[in-house]
Order: C-alpha cells, then sequence, then structure tokens
C-alpha cells in the first residue's frame, strides 16, 4: 500500500469527566449504569420555558486544554445554536460553537507534537469547542437499521463535551493513532478526562485519496479502531480507484465486530444547521486574569514529563515516549522508580514485557498495575538484578502473574524458578513458613524434633528444591534471635 | 351583588392591606371573583384553564392561616391570572396551542416561585395567541377572547386573556408577556396598565420562549400602584436565567408620588404622530401630553428616522428566534403526539408539528427558518440586528438628554375581529410602536390616555434602561389627572 | 430569491419539519411573498460599517458553579411522555 496522498483529519469529542455536573445544568456528571431517565432535569430535557447557565469549571477545563495545545484563546465566550432534528436531541438543537460570523470556538490554532517514523511532527489543530452531549439511543429490536423503533434515554444529555478537531495534516492511519495517543495522555494528565470510561471519547475520522472527495467515519470508540477503520479505508478507497469506480463523498459507520466500515443513511439534501448565536446564554469575557489562573494550575503535561524521563531517569526518547503516552503507565514508572530505583531497567521492563501483555491479554492498565504491582515488579527487578533470575524467566513470570492474578513470588516458587539455595531468598520463606506455624515454632524452641517438621514444611513449598541443611542454619538462627540467646 | 362588589373594586394594594388586618375576607373575595367569573366568562372567554373554586379556597385558607400567623407576603390573598405562556406546577401550561394541549408542568417558572412565596394565588391561566405569536389573541387555537368594552372587537395579543381578565375583574392582577408589543397593546385595548420591564430586570425561567432576546414577563394591572407592587415582587436575578440583571434596588412602591420626582423632559418621536396614526388616537395623545405640561414637565419633538425600519427588522429577528425556539415540539417527550413505530423521525415530526402547529406559527417558523438559512443569514437576520444596533445606539443618545419617550401605543383603536387578519402585515403593523422596546431592550409601560367612543386608547412612555421607577412616576401622576384607573367596562358594569 | 417558490417552501419545509397542506399552500405562498417583500425593505439601507447587536448588553456574566442540584424524579420526567417502554422515552426509528 504505497503513500496515495493519504489525506487524514480527526474530530474528537471527548467529555470532561472530571467535572461533577453537567455542562448547562446542574445534573450530576455521573449517569452511567443509573436506570433510564432518573438523571434528567428540565433543563438538560428541554422542557419548554428552561434555561442553560454554564458550568464556570467547564470553561476552565476548556481553557486548560486550550493551553495545553498551544492555541490562542478567543477573548470572549459565545455559544451558538445547532440546527438538526433527532430523537436524542431535545430541543432539536445542539448548544455548541461555531467557527463563523457572531461566533468562535473557545480557541483555535494549536498543535500537538506526536512520534512519528524518523522523528517528531506537529499536527495543526484547528480549533476546539464546547459543547452539550446529546441522550442515548437504545435499538430494541434488531439494529441500527431493523429496529421498528428506538428508546431514548437522556441521563447523558447535556453533559459537557469538548470538540477537538485537527487539521488533515495526518498521513497514515498509524499517525492517526499516535495523534488520539498523545491527546488523550495530554487530557489524562490535566486530570480531565478518564478514557476508560465508557463513551468518554469519540472520534470522527475524515479521509480523502490521491486528492479525491472526503469520506466521514463516524463515532469510533478507541485508538486502535481509529487506525483499524482508517487502514480498512484506505484498502476499500484504493481497490475503488482501481477499477476507475468514483469514491463518493459520504458518512461511513466503523462496525467494529466486523470490522468494516459501511455507509449511512445518504441524505437527500444538504444539512443547514441554522447556526446562529444562542440568545440564552450572553457571552462571557475571557480575561487575562482568568488564563493567567488557569495557566497557574496546569499540572506537568506529557511533552514535559518526557523529557523529565529523558533527564532524570536518563532513559531514551523511545521509552519515554511510551512511558507517558498513557498517563496511569507513567505513573506507575514513577512509583517502581521510587521503591527500587533502577529507572532504565523498570522502563524496559514495563515497556517491553509489562505494556507488551497488558495490550495482549485486553487488561485496561489501570487494573493491571494493581496485579502487578510496584512492590511485585521490584521484587523481579531485585531478582533479575541478583542474578537469581535471569531475563528469560522474567519475561515468562510477568505474562503469568497477570494472567492468574497471582503473586511473583507464588509464580516463582510454583514453577521452580529459582535455585533456593540463595540464603536471603530462602530466609524469606523461612519467614513465611514460621509466620504459618507458630505452634510449631514455639515448640521447636524447645524440642530439637520440630525444627524437622518446621525443615519438612520449607521443602514442602519449595518441592523440595531448598537446601535442606540450609533451611535448618537458618531456622536456628531465626530461633536463637527470637529466644534472646 | 353590591357586597361582594365592594372587595372586588379594590386595588390590588388596598386589598393586601385589608387582608393582612383581617384574613377572613379573603374567602369573601375569592368567592365574589368567581362570582363574576360565572356571570361575564362566556361573554369574553379570558381563561383556558380555570381552578375550580373548591381548590383555590383551600389555598385562600392557607393564607388565612399564615397571615394569622404572623406571614406579612407582600401578596398574600390576591388572585392572579396567568398567561398560559407561562409554567405553572402541575396546572395545565398550553400555549394556546395544539401541540401542549395536555402538558402538565413539573416545576414553576421563577416568576410564579415569587408570586407564591408572597402568598398570591394562581387562580387560572389565560388565553393568548398561540406561542405569543399575534397581537389581537386571535391566533389562539382554542377559541376567542372578547373585548370586554366592545365584544365585537378583539382584546389585543398576544395577553388577551391576562388583560381582559383583569379588565373584567375575574382576577386582581395579571401576568403577561412582551415580545413585541404583547402586553402593552392588550393593556390599551383594554383600558388596563401593563409595562415590558428592562430585558433581564424579570426572570425568563418558565417562560416559554418565542423571541428569547426580545421578550420579558410583566404585570398587568388596573391601576399604576398594582403594577408597581407585582413588579416589585417579580422583579431580581435569577441564577437560573443567564440574561437577568444583578439590580439591588427593587422597590418600585417608592415611585408612587403625585409629583415629578425629576423634572423630566419628555420626547414625541416625529415618526411615530404622523401618517398611519388615527385621529382619536391623536387627539387622546395630546390630550395627555397637555397633562404632562400642566405639570411643569417639557415637552420636545425628535426624530429617529431608523424607526421605520425597526418592524421589519423586528419580525426577522423573531421569527428567526421563533423558528429554533419551537423545533422541540416534536411529540416524543410531551404534547400532541402521533404513533411512532415503524416510522422514521422525520415523518413523525413533520406530522406532529403539522397538525398541533396554528396557521401562523407554522408561517413564523417556516419564515424564521428562511432568514437563518445557508445564504440567507447575512441578507436577513445579521442586518437585522444591525439595525438593532443603530436603533439602540439612537436611543442611548437621545436619552442622554431626554428622560422619557412617549407615543401612542398604537396606531388605532382595538380592531374587529377579523379586519386585523385580512392581510399578513396589517396584523404586524399593530406593533408598529410597541417593537423598538423589545429591540432595544428598554422599559416600556402602557397607560390609559382616553375612552373614544366607548373603546379605550393607550398612551406608551419608554425610558432609559432600569428606570422603571420613573416610568411609574409619570404613569402614576397621569393617571391621578386623568382619573383613568380602575376602569370598568360595559359588559361588567352590571356586577361590580 | 430567484428559485421558484413552490421550490423554495420545500425546502424550508424540510429543514424545519413543517408540512404544508395543499390547502394551506395557496394563502400561504401569497402570505410569504407579501412578508418577504416587507422583509426586502431592509435592503436598501448599507450597514456594512455597522456591528450587530445580538443581545443587549450585560455587565457580568452569569455562571454556575460545578455543584450538583436536584434532578426531576422518573415519573415527572415521564408524566407528559405518550409511549414509555421500561423507562425510556419510546421514539421514532432513526433509519
Amino acid at each position: 500500500m504505497s503513500n496515495l496522498d493519504v489525506k487524514i483529519g480527526l474530530e474528537v469529542h471527548t467529555q470532561i469527566t472530571s467535572l461533577k455536573t453537567k455542562l448547562f445544568c446542574s445534573c450530576s456528571s455521573d449517569y452511567r449504569g443509573k436506570p433510564p431517565n432518573t438523571n434528567v432535569c428540565p433543563v438538560c430535557l428541554g422542557l419548554p420555558g428552561a434555561l442553560p447557565v454554564v458550568n464556570v469549571e467547564a470553561i476552565k477545563a476548556a481553557l486548560m486544554v486550550a493551553l495545553a495545545l498551544k492555541c490562542r484563546i478567543s477573548d470572549v465566550l459565545i455559544f451558538t445554536r445547532k440546527h438538526y432534528f433527532y430523537p436524542d436531541l431535545p430541543k432539536n438543537y445542539q448548544i455548541s460553537q461555531y467557527d463563523g460570523p457572531g461566533s468562535m470556538p473557545i480557541a483555535r490554532d494549536g498543535y500537538i507534537v506526536i512520534s512519528v517514523e524518523g522523528g517528531l511532527k506537529k499536527v495543526r489543530i484547528r480549533r476546539i469547542n464546547i459543547e452539550e452531549d446529546p441522550g442515548k439511543i437504545v435499538y430494541p429490536t434488531g439494529s441500527i437499521l431493523t429496529s421498528k423503533y428506538t428508546l431514548i434515554d437522556y441521563n447523558r444529555s447535556g453533559i459537557a463535551l469538548l470538540e477537538i478537531v485537527s487539521e488533515p495534516d495526518l498521513r497514515s492511519p498509524k499517525e492517526a493513532r499516535a495523534f488520539i495517543d498523545k491527546l488523550r495522555s495530554i487530557l489524562e494528565h490535566l486530570g480531565l478526562v478518564n478514557p476508560e470510561l465508557e463513551g468518554a471519547l469519540r472520534v470522527d475520522a475524515n479521509i480523502s485519496l490521491a486528492g479525491g472527495s472526503r469520506v466521514e467515519i463516524k463515532n469510533i470508540g478507541s485508538a486502535k479502531d481509529v487506525e483499524r477503520a482508517l487502514t480498512y479505508e484506505i484498502i476499500r478507497q484504493s481497490k475503488a480507484l482501481e477499477t476507475g469506480e468514483k469514491v463518493r463523498r459520504e458518512t461511513r459507520h466503523w462496525d467494529t465486530v466486523r470490522k468494516v466500515t459501511v455507509p449511512l443513511r445518504v441524505k437527500e439534501f444538504e444539512e443547514d444547521y441554522r447556526y446562529f448565536p444562542d440568545p440564552d446564554l450572553p457571552p462571557i469575557k475571557i480575561s487575562l486574569k482568568l488564563i493567567e489562573e488557569v495557566s497557574q494550575k496546569l499540572p506537568e503535561l506529557p511533552d514535559q514529563r518526557i523529557e523529565r524521563f529523558m533527564k532524570t531517569y536518563g532513559l531514551s526518547d523511545y521509552l519515554a515516549t511510551v512511558l507517558v503516552s498513557e498517563k496511569v503507565l507513567a505513573d506507575y514508572f514513577e512509583e517502581c522508580v521510587r521503591y527500587c530505583g533502577n529507572p532504565e531497567m523498570v522502563g524496559n521492563i514495563i515497556v517491553n514485557d509489562f505494556k507488551r501483555w497488558v495490550d495482549e491479554m485486553d487488561i485496561e492498565v489501570s487494573k493491571a498495575v494493581k496485579i502487578l504491582t510496584p512492590n511485585q515488579l521490584c521484587q523481579l527487578v531485585y531478582m533479575l538484578k541478583n542474578n537469581i533470575i535471569n531475563i528469560k524467566i522474567l519475561k515468562e513470570i510477568i505474562p503469568k502473574v497477570l494472567k492468574y492474578n497471582k503473586d511473583v513470588s507464588t509464580i516463582v516458587y510454583e514453577e521452580n524458578y529459582i535455585d533456593i539455595s540463595n540464603e536471603e531468598v530462602l530466609m524469606r520463606i523461612v519467614d513465611e513458613v514460621i509466620k504459618e506455624n507458630p505452634k510449631a515454632f514455639r515448640d521447636a524452641l524447645v524440642n530439637p524434633k520440630a525444627i524437622n517438621y518446621l525443615v519438612g514444611q520449607v521443602m514442602r513449598k519449595t518441592r523440595g528444591r531448598a537446601n535442606p541443611e540450609l533451611t535448618n542454619k537458618l531456622i536456628i538462627k531465626k530461633l536463637k534471635e527470637l529466644s534472646g540467646v | 351583588m353590591i357586597t361582594l362588589g365592594r372587595l372586588i373594586r379594590k386595588g390590588a394594594t388596598e386589598l393586601v392591606e385589608l387582608f393582612r388586618s383581617d384574613p377572613r375576607l379573603i374567602e369573601e373575595y375569592v368567592v365574589g371573583t368567581y362570582e363574576v367569573i360565572d356571570r361575564v366568562e362566556d361573554l369574553v372567554r379570558s381563561y383556558i384553564t380555570l381552578r375550580p373554586l373548591n381548590e383555590v379556597l383551600a389555598d385562600g385558607v392557607k393564607v388565612r392561616e399564615m397571615l394569622t400567623n404572623g406571614f406579612k407576603g407582600r401578596l398574600a390573598g390576591l388572585l392572579i391570572a396567568v398567561k398560559d405562556v407561562i409554567i405553572t406546577k402541575n396546572l395545565r401550561t398550553t400555549c394556546a396551542s395544539k401541540i401542549l394541549y395536555d402538558f402538565i408542568p413539573p416545576y414553576n417558572a421563577t416568576v410564579i416561585e415569587r408570586i407564591i412565596g408572597e402568598g398570591g394565588i394562581v387562580l387560572g391561566k389565560t388565553n393568548m395567541d398561540e406561542f405569543a405569536m399575534g397581537s389581537t389573541t386571535e391566533n389562539s387555537a382554542f377559541f376567542k377572547t372578547r373585548n370586554p368594552w366592545d365584544l365585537d372587537r378583539v382584546p389585543g395579543g398576544s395577553s388577551g386573556g391576562s388583560a381582559v381578565a383583569v379588565a373584567a375583574y375575574e382576577a386582581s392582577i395579571a401576568l403577561g408577556s412582551d415580545t413585541g408589543g404583547s402586553i402593552r397593546v392588550p393593556a390599551a385595548y383594554t383600558g388596563v396598565v401593563g409595562i415590558k420591564p428592562t430585558y433581564g430586570l424579570v426572570s425568563r425561567y418558565g417562560l416559554i420562549s418565542y423571541g428569547t432576546s426580545l421578550e420579558q414577563i410583566g404585570p398587568m394591572t388596573r391601576n399604576v400602584s398594582d403594577l408597581a407592587l407585582l413588579l416589585s415582587v417579580i422583579a431580581g436575578y435569577d441564577p437560573r436565567d443567564s440574561t437577568t440583571l444583578r439590580v439591588k434596588d427593587l422597590d418600585y412602591m417608592k415611585f408612587l408620588k403625585p409629583t415629578p420626582m425629576k423634572k423630566y423632559k419628555i420626547a414625541v418621536i416625529k415618526e411615530c404622530v404622523g401618517e398611519g396614526v388615527d385621529n382619536t388616537v391623536l387627539t387622546a395623545f395630546s390630550r395627555s401630553l397637555r397633562r404632562f405640561e400642566e405639570e411643569g414637565l417639557e415637552v420636545l419633538e425628535v426624530s429617529i428616522p431608523i424607526i421605520k425600519y425597526a418592524l421589519p427588522a423586528y419580525y426577522i429577528i423573531a421569527m428567526a428566534e421563533a423558528s429554533s425556539n419551537l423545533a422541540r415540539y416534536d411529540g416524543v417527550r410531551y404534547g400532541y403526539h402521533v404513533s411512532v413505530e415503524g416510522r422514521t423521525w422525520d415523518e413523525v415530526y413533520a406530522e406532529v408539528r403539522s397538525e398541533g402547529f396554528g396557521l401562523e406559527v407554522k408561517k413564523r417558523i417556516l419564515l424564521g427558518t428562511f432568514v437563518l438559512s445557508a445564504g440567507y443569514y447575512d441578507q436577513y437576520y445579521l442586518k437585522a440586528s444591525k439595525i438593532r444596533k443603530l436603533l439602540y445606539d439612537e436611543f442611548m443618545k437621545l436619552f442622554e438628554y431626554v428622560d422619557v419617550v412617549v407615543t401612542p401605543t398604537t396606531p388605532t383603536l382595538p380592531p374587529r375581529f377579523g379586519e386585523a387578519l385580512t392581510d399578513p402585515l396589517k396584523l404586524y403593523l399593530l406593533d408598529t410602536y410597541t417593537v423598538v422596546a423589545n429591540l432595544t431592550g428598554l422599559p416600556a409601560i402602557s397607560i390609559p390616555s382616553d375612552i373614544v367612543n366607548g373603546v379605550p386608547v393607550g398612551l406608551q412612555l419608554i425610558g432609559p434602561r432600569l428606570s422603571e421607577g420613573y416610568l411609574i412616576n409619570l404613569a402614576y401622576i397621569h393617571e391621578l389627572k386623568s382619573g383613568l384607573k380602575d376602569l370598568v367596562p360595559t359588559v361588567v358594569s352590571g356586577y361590580v | 430569491m430567484s428559485e421558484d417558490l413552490k421550490v423554495w417552501l420545500e425546502r424550508i419545509s424540510r429543514l424545519s419539519l413543517i408540512r404544508i397542506s395543499s390547502e394551506e399552500e395557496g394563502t400561504i405562498l401569497n402570505d410569504m411573498r407579501k412578508i418577504i417583500e416587507f422583509f426586502n425593505t431592509i435592503n436598501s439601507l448599507d450597514l456594512s460599517n455597522v456591528e450587530p447587536l445580538f443581545m443587549v448588553l450585560k455587565d457580568e456574566p452569569v455562571v454556575r458553579n460545578d455543584e450538583v442540584g436536584e434532578a426531576l424524579s422518573v415519573d415527572e420526567v415521564l408524566k407528559n411522555v405518550k409511549e414509555v417502554e421500561g423507562g425510556f422515552i419510546k421514539g421514532p426509528r432513526t433509519a
């Protein structure tokens, strides 16, 4: 697949999940899992007479993103009505922003830097909008296309969204993915978005080949799927071009199960959103003071963190970038290093082994770090450093820990990974046995025969691989310590 | 009848005092009001929804008890008629439209909360032009309201029902809404007082939107004192309405002084007293001017040529906003409904909206959609908004050396039924003098100027932003001099 | 407006989902023509140097603190809904 002059632009819709309430009303933003239509008020239900009032924290969140994406910030915040009829839109217009006369997005003309083959690339951000989420539609009989009617739940209606639109600067599905990953990491580092929440991040992708018509693929739910959908589209469109078929300008839907894009209903006429400034929401001045205030509170952003990782921990560009691509991962790395140092070794283990298996097993990173905790990982580091295990063995241990949710030490012993004549290691097992057999230990203080019992327990635990003499020696050492002799 | 009439004839401010000293009078007052309603309602038809007497009496009893326990509500015991465009909790609210024929709101408008908080009692919802679109109340989907001064004439609109309820003594005070003159025009036609407050003074939370940037809820009463009282209660900042103003002083009662509180300079706009105005109206207007001059106030003439573009600019903006505000009526969450199964949304919505909306509403939505559509936005909506800016600037300049602008409220006497509907523009022209206040957001009051051939004529006063106090002062003075307060129209004269 | 009036009406009808019956069509088209002519009286003005005024100005913005308030009960939400299924609001097809 040669580079057929591919142009890709992305529109990312992200919920500001850190907010407690919706964008224009004080309904809770925690709508997931609630019974339908139990998280609604006159405003987000669009009842006659209800009026919107903007959430001040949403404005600050938008400004944070604007600053992180190096955008030009508008000096006034104007909301626009975007008109179209649809069952999930209670007012049959969406309060949003528009880049046109009488209105403007909250921020414009920024960029994100992504890592591509051969270096770094600046991807321009066209604009950032604040807007409200519509409700949710369920298709009770059949699919979107076949269901005889719909069921609507307005719990999500009115949730605060940021729409972040890129210029068509991306040249491959891989770059698109890198863009989403970077953007997601920035939003995570700002503390504004938890991308693991269902529906928190949605992407519309626009792609054109060789200067041809632009195809829009709507509502893709993950960075991975974005890459897949675009890859598929390129193949589909290339085939069409080869056979002389014209590629239609249309909107398609990514079927995440069948892994294909399918055309959505073709509209007979051009949509006309009839934008005009929302008269219920007077323009709000964005003062320099407010921008300053927000700017002071900006946490460390991914690019800064990557630099710091490289400088402070001596990591390679590549390692640092991968670690910082997910905030949970970067946080995990730093915690491990706090525990046991060895940043380069830790970094390599996390990137090459931990992350690799987490991806393959499709576990959420936030869950995986609770299984292979920093403490656990540090045990591996310790063992590796002290030649108790080698790197090959480490690579086998990690997937097993993740898969079976067992301790590192348990896996190590159960799978006979180490020669248990190392005194320190053996001492730990002795300690465990003593803790598990307090009565026997007390007996052993008086009765030497009981020592044999304890030795036996150690042998049992290590499946007979412990050095019996050494074991005996260590148990006696322990007895001496505790009896004060 | 005469004993019942004794309470009904009293003004609201007086009643509140009476009830405070003797709360048991509330019952007599409520019964008396319903007796009047029994006799005149079939003729004038102000109410779309009238609460049953026993329910309202029960409310009255509650207020009586509160008063006995020291409650000092400023509207305690008063019966209020509310235009059916204002949301009332658990009380049907229809906007005089089929599309909301059975809508029972689950919440109260802010103004209703404030009224109830002061002990006021809502007795019913009044008729109006459908979705406030009209100037005669002839566009109601349900029935016509008639002018109690002449049953063959319109009461004005769109707050016709509220105007008549108050004019015909079917309530003490009423709430209306004014997008382009909808309080002032019916006030003028029925001989009552009505004010459109400064934009942002009164909360629109719970006002079913038609022209968002133009409209305000306002009081409609039989005299200026009652207006000042009701305005003092409903005005003020509301955190649920982003367009409300943070105004400190909301006591309008202190402007009820019989002499000018300032040496007001009064301006007459040349373009508002020229052609198109009935002679009868002009005569009444001159009489009113003389009354002010007799108080030692200066009256001068000014010219605002751009004012002739106010009307088309107003309608463009109002219709645009209407097309947007009425998009939500699709029958899915409330209102007129058609079965959805098996049909797509555009089919179902088109059917609901085509059957549920009246013709005038449909026209305005279509035109509003047009002026916002791609390719026409600049030429119409944008340009109309520029005219709005010019008008605003002109009035700001004017008010630098003038305190009040006066005009006749309407160019003609109240038309007979059907007269204003022969031509689409005829209806719109009734708003000629009133739309300016909506476009500029300035406060404007209409008071009775004269009774001509048994039919009232109104005088309009427009002031600078937040000058309601001075308008009330001038209105009060005019009322004293003209004696035109608490008027009794022909239809009611036997009963009060 | 150079389009044929009927075609124009159809487009606006589609955009606003307002259907006009064939009986209403005659009067409506007539009225529209007159009203649009009336609107067109503003064409004679040259306002290229004027800023539009969309809302009469305010001083301080009204914003809301990020604090959870009361929602409607599900009964209140569904009270006016004509077709309900399992707490969901029944709606038309989207395709």
